[in-house]
């Protein structure tokens, strides 16, 4: 009995260590393509973040109007943003090699699936990019034209239609990467709603004498009265 | 320059073949003084020059009460002015936008068109409203270039303080010091000029592109080919009232071109060092002033908004300096408000620049603008009674010479945008 149950365990040793010894190969692999792809990665992105400099890449991006670009990267930088994604694919694609090392059917099963996704990755950074541009415009214009208007909570209003934009945006995606997509909707329509409903009780709120005030100037039966305001002296053109 | 005139209308002048003179009319006020009042005006100024003249007048069509447009006969032509002297009446094409500077546009390409056509020696376009418009108007503009040799005639009004106010912050004395000439009216928008200034600023410009505005590169291209310029005292000009809730779009309007035209003569106006007094015609006319001091509350008000709300989007072309120095302007009292004539200079220069390098869009970048000249305009005011009292050199004088004591900054600024400016 006992010496059935040492064999077992032989056995059973044997059989493990054997396994792990067939990982060992596959592992070193790994770490082979992990440490080559991370130097080309690094080289790529120094050649890639020079040459981009000396075509005055940042400045062309700034000139073309896509300045909210390069506020994605910590150095403010479109070059250095472009550089990073480059060596991230570049290491990306090591591991999918490392990974391909130790079991070729489970890794071809998973460059499958991944190849399906990718069109809905690219997708998604085009959602985002996009929807990041027109937030950042529309709250850039509503600032300005809510300033220009004398009113005091411009700053609110800009803010809400920023984060409104960047709500559908992020609806958006994670409708495309198909996370969830009911809890997404279901999420999307309350905070937007909610977002849309404080605005208006803000605004609403906030410019309840003036809504009235114009009501009354714009009501047809109003008698014809003297204008409110004083005879303005300036004249600008 | 032809697809600026409708067919119809090039058969037109090519009937009428030749013409001294073509005088563009764009402004309102034909209902008061009727459909006819500019053409006979100009008759009766082609009698006070010393040769007879033919000359083509180009107006703004009127819209009939129907809707219909109605066009006066080519082959008017006057009976009271002296021999030889005719004068032709053509419609100033057709009006592609209601909004007043797009119309005076179209005049001025209508007149550049029909002036090249029919050889004229000298082109004149009023775009002032009729109303205070005289004979004389017409020929002051066009007698120094007919008999004088000038090429160019820009207008003095007689004006009250506070009209004209852009034109006095930012048109004058940029063009002062810019293209180094003191002129009153750069922009006019009454002006005349000779065929060889139409020709140069054809060539400076495509001034039948929508963005490149006639009006506005006549004078820079004039300045800028060192031809001979000159001012009239024309007389008590009608400004359209102040429209407080569309100023942005009114800024935005007036400086884009003018920011671009800045652009594109970059190399004329580096050159160029100093100013001089450019020479007048006609009778010199005093600006009339109001006792009681106009309500600047709202402007300082709508100033502090822009310092409170504005400052990330103002950060992006202006310097810390600037913003530092507009912080401390709006801490102060409101009867202490005065904002300094060079720190005014230099955030119109850092905003032609912003404007050339695009670090923002355009439009959101003019308007981001109104705020600092509402600023302007209530520091302007209350400004008014210290140079009063203290007899200090006129507003203007004085700002256009912190544009010129200004405009080193501007150089630099252009030619090393990135360079670090504190």
């Amino acid at each position: 009995m006992w010496d059935q149950a040492e064999q077992a365990l032989n056995a059973s040793m044997t059989r493990m260590v054997s396994r792990f010894a067939s990982l060992l190969p596959g592992l070193l692999a790994f770490v082979v393509a992990m440490l080559i792809s991370i130097f080309i990665a690094w080289l790529l992105a120094r050649v890639l973040r020079r040459f981009l400099a000396g075509i005055h890449f940042d400045e062309r991006v700034s000139g073309s109007g896509l300045s909210s670009v390069s506020e994605w990267s910590p150095s403010h930088s479109a070059a250095s943003l472009v550089a990073r994604v480059v060596a991230w694919a570049v290491v990306i694609v090591g591991f999918l090699v490392g990974i391909s090392a130790f079991d070729a059917v489970w890794t071809a099963a998973f460059l499958d699936r991944f190849v399906a996704y990718l069109p809905n990755l690219i997708g998604v950074v085009f959602i985002l990019l996009v929807g990041n541009i027109i937030a950042r415009f529309l709250g850039r214009s509503v600032l300005i034209g809510a300033v220009n208007l004398n009113l005091q909570y411009a700053r609110l209003l800009s803010v809400g239609v920023k984060w409104l934009v960047i709500v559908l945006t992020t609806a958006m995606t994670l409708e495309e990467l198909r996370i969830g997509p009911g809890i997404v909707q279901l999420a999307f329509g309350i905070l937007f709603g909610g977002i849309v409903f404080a605005l208006a009780l803000a605004v609403g709120l906030g410019s309840k004498e003036m809504v009235s005030r114009s009501l009354e100037r714009d009501a047809p039966s109003a008698p014809a009265s003297p204008p409110s305001r004083v005879e303005e002296p300036f004249h600008h053109v | 320059m032809e697809e600026t005139i409708p067919r119809s209308m090039r058969e037109r002048i090519e009937k009428i073949g030749a013409a001294d003179l073509v005088v563009g009319i764009a402004g309102g006020g034909t209902e008061i003084k009727g459909a006819a009042s500019g053409a006979q005006m100009v008759r009766t100024a082609l009698g006070e020059l010393a040769m007879p003249a033919r000359a083509v007048v180009m107006q703004t069509s009127t819209p009939n009460a129907d809707g219909s447009i109605h066009i006066p006969d080519p082959d008017a032509s006057s009976g009271e002015s002296p021999a030889d002297t005719s004068v032709f009446v053509l419609p100033a094409g057709s009006m592609e936008s209601d909004a007043p500077v797009q119309s005076v546009t179209d005049v001025y390409r209508s007149v550049l068109s029909a002036g090249a056509r029919l050889g004229a020696r000298a082109c004149c376009v009023v775009a002032s409203s009729l109303e205070t418009v005289t004979p004389q108007w017409f020929y002051l503009l066009t007698q120094p270039v007919l008999e004088l040799g000038f090429d160019l005639v820009t207008p003095c009004y007689a004006h009250h303080t506070f009209e004209g106010l852009l034109n006095e912050s930012i048109i004058s004395p940029l063009h002062r010091a810019l293209y180094g000439q003191q002129i009153q009216n750069p922009m006019g928008p009454d002006l005349g000029f000779s065929q060889r200034a139409a020709v140069q600023v054809s060539r400076n410009s495509n001034v039948t592109r929508a963005g490149d505005q006639p009006l506005v590169a006549l004078t820079p291209a004039a300045a800028g080919a060192g031809l001979k310029i000159c001012q009239a005292y024309l007389g008590k000009r009608l400004y359209p009232p102040a429209d407080w809730s569309n100023m942005s779009s009114l800024l935005t309007q007036v400086l884009d071109p003018i920011f671009a035209d800045i652009d594109r003569n970059a190399p004329v106006w580096q050159r160029i060092r100093g100013s001089r007094a450019v020479e007048y015609f006609g009778e010199p006319l005093e600006s009339t002033r109001d006792s009681d001091p106009p309500d600047t509350a709202r402007m300082i008000e709508s100033f502090h908004l822009g310092i409170r709300d504005l400052r990330e989007i103002w950060s992006l072309v202006l310097p810390p300096s600037s913003l530092f120095e507009l912080t401390k302007l709006s801490r102060l009292p409101q009867d202490q408000f005065r904002m300094p004539d060079q720190l005014w200079a230099r955030v119109i220069y850092d905003f032609a620049l912003g404007h050339r390098l695009r670090t923002i869009s355009r439009d959101h970048l003019l308007r981001a603008m109104t705020p600092l000249y509402l600023g302007w305009i209530a520091s302007y005011a209350l400004g008014l009674n210290d140079a009063a009292s203290n007899g200090m050199e006129s507003p203007r004088d004085r700002l256009g010479a912190a544009f010129e004591a200004a405009k080193p900054y501007f150089v630099s600024r252009w030619r090393w945008p990135d360079r670090f400016n504190p």
